[in-house]
C-alpha cells in the first residue's frame, strides 16, 4: 500500500535533511507505527507520503500513485489527520464536515453519524472557534475518516487529549483496522504503538534505526525507549 | 467621486480581500485539509473569487443605486463590476501566491493598491497624466465606470474594457493557480 525508497527531505535545501535515507513498506491491511521523539521528523514523512510536501528524493508510491506526480484521485482513497487541527472556525462542527465531504468524488459517511463516533453530536451546531482543543482534534480526526479511507494517515491521534477520549481515539482506530483499512500511525507514545501497531518503525534525527513487531521492540530496546519518551513528553514542546 | 469608489470597491477591495482569505487560511491551516482532499487548487481559488465578487458586487450595486439611482446602465454596470471585480481578486491571488503570511505580503499588497490608485489622482487631475499612469490597469477602468453612469453611455467601450479585463484575469489566475499548486502548504 505504501513504498518508501531512500527518502529524503530538507525544509531548506541547504544539505540538513528532517528525512534522510528513510525506506520502508506498508502492506494492505497493516497498522504501521511511525514512534520517535518530537522532532525525529514523522510529520514530514507523513507530510510527504500525503504531497503536503513535495517530493524532493527517494521513490515513494502511496496507493498504487508515485509522489512525484500524485494526482488528484488519490485522494479520495486516502484520509489524512493532523497532528495540530485545522477547522473552519467560522464553521459549525457539522459544517466542517458537510463542507469538506462535498469536495470527494466517491460515497462519503454521514456527518452527524460521524460527529456521533467521534463524541461531538451534541455540538454539532456550534461553531468550532468555540470548541476546545481536544474538541476540534476530534472534529479534524473525525474529517480524515469521511471517505472511509483505505489508507489513513494519523499524526498523533491522541497527543493531548484526555485519558478517556483517548481511549474512544483508539477503538475508533481499531474497529477501521478490523474493517481492514491500512493505517499509518506517528506518534512519540510508545504504550500508542504498542497496543494499536503490527509493525512499528523507530526514527531519529531523520533516520529509521529499526523496524520491528511493537513486541518485539519492547523486549529488546524496552527500557531505552521507555526512557526517550519520557524524555520527550517533559521537554517535547517542539511539533 | 462616483466612478473612483467603484473601481476601488472592484478591483482594490478584492484585491485586499482575497490576500487576506488565503492568508488566513494558511494560518488557520485549512488550506492543508484542502490539499489532502481531491479538490483541485483551482476550485478552491475560483472559491475564493467568487466570494469576493458577491461582496463586491452586493456593495457596488447598492451604492451606484443609493447614489446615482435611475441614471445607471445596469446590465452593462454588473458586467463590468464582474470583469473587474475578478481582475482584482486575481492581482490579489497573484501577489499572494509570492508569500507564506500576510505580514511579509503586507508591502507589496499595500504598494500595488497605492500605484493602483494613481490612476484616481490622474482622473480628477488630468494634468498629471504620465503614460506611465495612463498604463495603470486602474486607469481605463474609471473611465469604463463613467460610461455606464452616463445617458447614452458608449457600450463598446465598456465591452472592451470587459475583454481587456478579463483576459487580464485568466493570465494572472493561471500564473497564480501554477504558482500555489507548487507551494500552497509548503
Ligand atoms: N516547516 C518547517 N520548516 C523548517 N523546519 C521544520 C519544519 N517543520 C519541521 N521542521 C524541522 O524538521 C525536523 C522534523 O520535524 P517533524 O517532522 O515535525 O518531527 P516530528 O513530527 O517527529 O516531531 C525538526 O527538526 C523540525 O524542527
Ligand atoms: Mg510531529
Amino acid at each position: 500500500m505504501v513504498e518508501v525508497e531512500g527518502l529524503y527531505h530538507s525544509y531548506a535545501r541547504d544539505g540538513r535533511y528532517a528525512v534522510e535515507d528513510v525506506s520502508f513498506a506498508i502492506a494492505k491491511g497493516e497498522t504501521f507505527g511511525f514512534l520517535g521523539p518530537s522532532g525525529a521528523g514523522k510529520s514530514t514523512t507523513q507530510g510527504v507520503l500525503t504531497g503536503l510536501l513535495q517530493l524532493q528524493k527517494g521513490a515513494v508510491t502511496v496507493a498504487g500513485h508515485d509522489m512525484r506526480k500524485p494526482g488528484r484521485a488519490m485522494f479520495n482513497r486516502i484520509g489524512v489527520s493532523f497532528e495540530q487541527s485545522n477547522v473552519y472556525d467560522k464553521l459549525t462542527a457539522l459544517e466542517n464536515l458537510e463542507f469538506y465531504r462535498k469536495l470527494f468524488d466517491v460515497e462519503t459517511l454521514d456527518p452527524m453519524e460521524l460527529l456521533r463516533t467521534v463524541g461531538l453530536d451534541h455540538v454539532a451546531k456550534k461553531k468550532a472557534g468555540e470548541f476546545s482543543k481536544g474538541m476540534k482534534h476530534r472534529l479534524t480526526f473525525a474529517r480524515s475518516m469521511l471517505n472511509r479511507p483505505e489508507l489513513w494517515f494519523l499524526d498523533e491521534p491522541t497527543t493531548g487529549l484526555d485519558p478517556a477520549i483517548a481511549s474512544e481515539i483508539k477503538d475508533i482506530v481499531k474497529k477501521r483496522k478490523e474493517e481492514g483499512a491500512t493505517i499509518f500511525l506517528t506518534t512519540h507514545n510508545m504504550y500508542i504503538a504498542d497496543e494499536l501497531c503490527d509493525r512499528v518503525a523507530f526514527i531519529i534525527d531523520g533516520k529509521i534505526k529499526l523496524v520491528d513487531s511493537p513486541r518485539a521492540l519492547k523486549l529488546r530496546y524496552g527500557e531505552k525507549l521507555v526512557r526517550i519518551d519520557a524524555r520527550t513528553e517533559v521537554g517535547g514542546t517542539r511539533s | 467621486m462616483l466612478p473612483v469608489f467603484l473601481a476601488m470597491n472592484a478591483a482594490f477591495m478584492g484585491l485586499f480581500i482575497i490576500a487576506s482569505y488565503i492568508f488566513l487560511d494558511k494560518a488557520e491551516g485549512a488550506v492543508k485539509a484542502f490539499a489532502v482532499s481531491p479538490a483541485k487548487v483551482w476550485h478552491y481559488l475560483a472559491g475564493k473569487m467568487g466570494v469576493v465578487a458577491v461582496t463586491g458586487l452586493a456593495s457596488g450595486l447598492l451604492t451606484v443605486a443609493l447614489v446615482a439611482g435611475g441614471n445607471v446602465d445596469y446590465p452593462l454596470f454588473v458586467v463590468l463590476l464582474l470583469a473587474t471585480n475578478a481582475f482584482g481578486s486575481a492581482v490579489g491571488l497573484f501577489i499572494a501566491s509570492f508569500f507564506d503570511d500576510l505580514s511579509s505580503a503586507m508591502g507589496w499588497v499595500f504598494g500595488s493598491v497605492a500605484l493602483l490608485g494613481l490612476a484616481a489622482v490622474s482622473y480628477y487631475m488630468p494634468s498629471f497624466s504620465p503614460l506611465a499612469v495612463r498604463l495603470l490597469p486602474s486607469y481605463p477602468m474609471l473611465f469604463a465606470f463613467r460610461e455606464t453612469l452616463l445617458a447614452a453611455p458608449d457600450a463598446g467601450l465598456v465591452w472592451a474594457n470587459v475583454g481587456g479585463y478579463s483576459a487580464g484575469t485568466v493570465v494572472l489566475f493561471l500564473l497564480a493557480e501554477r504558482q500555489y499548486r507548487r507551494r500552497m502548504t509548503a
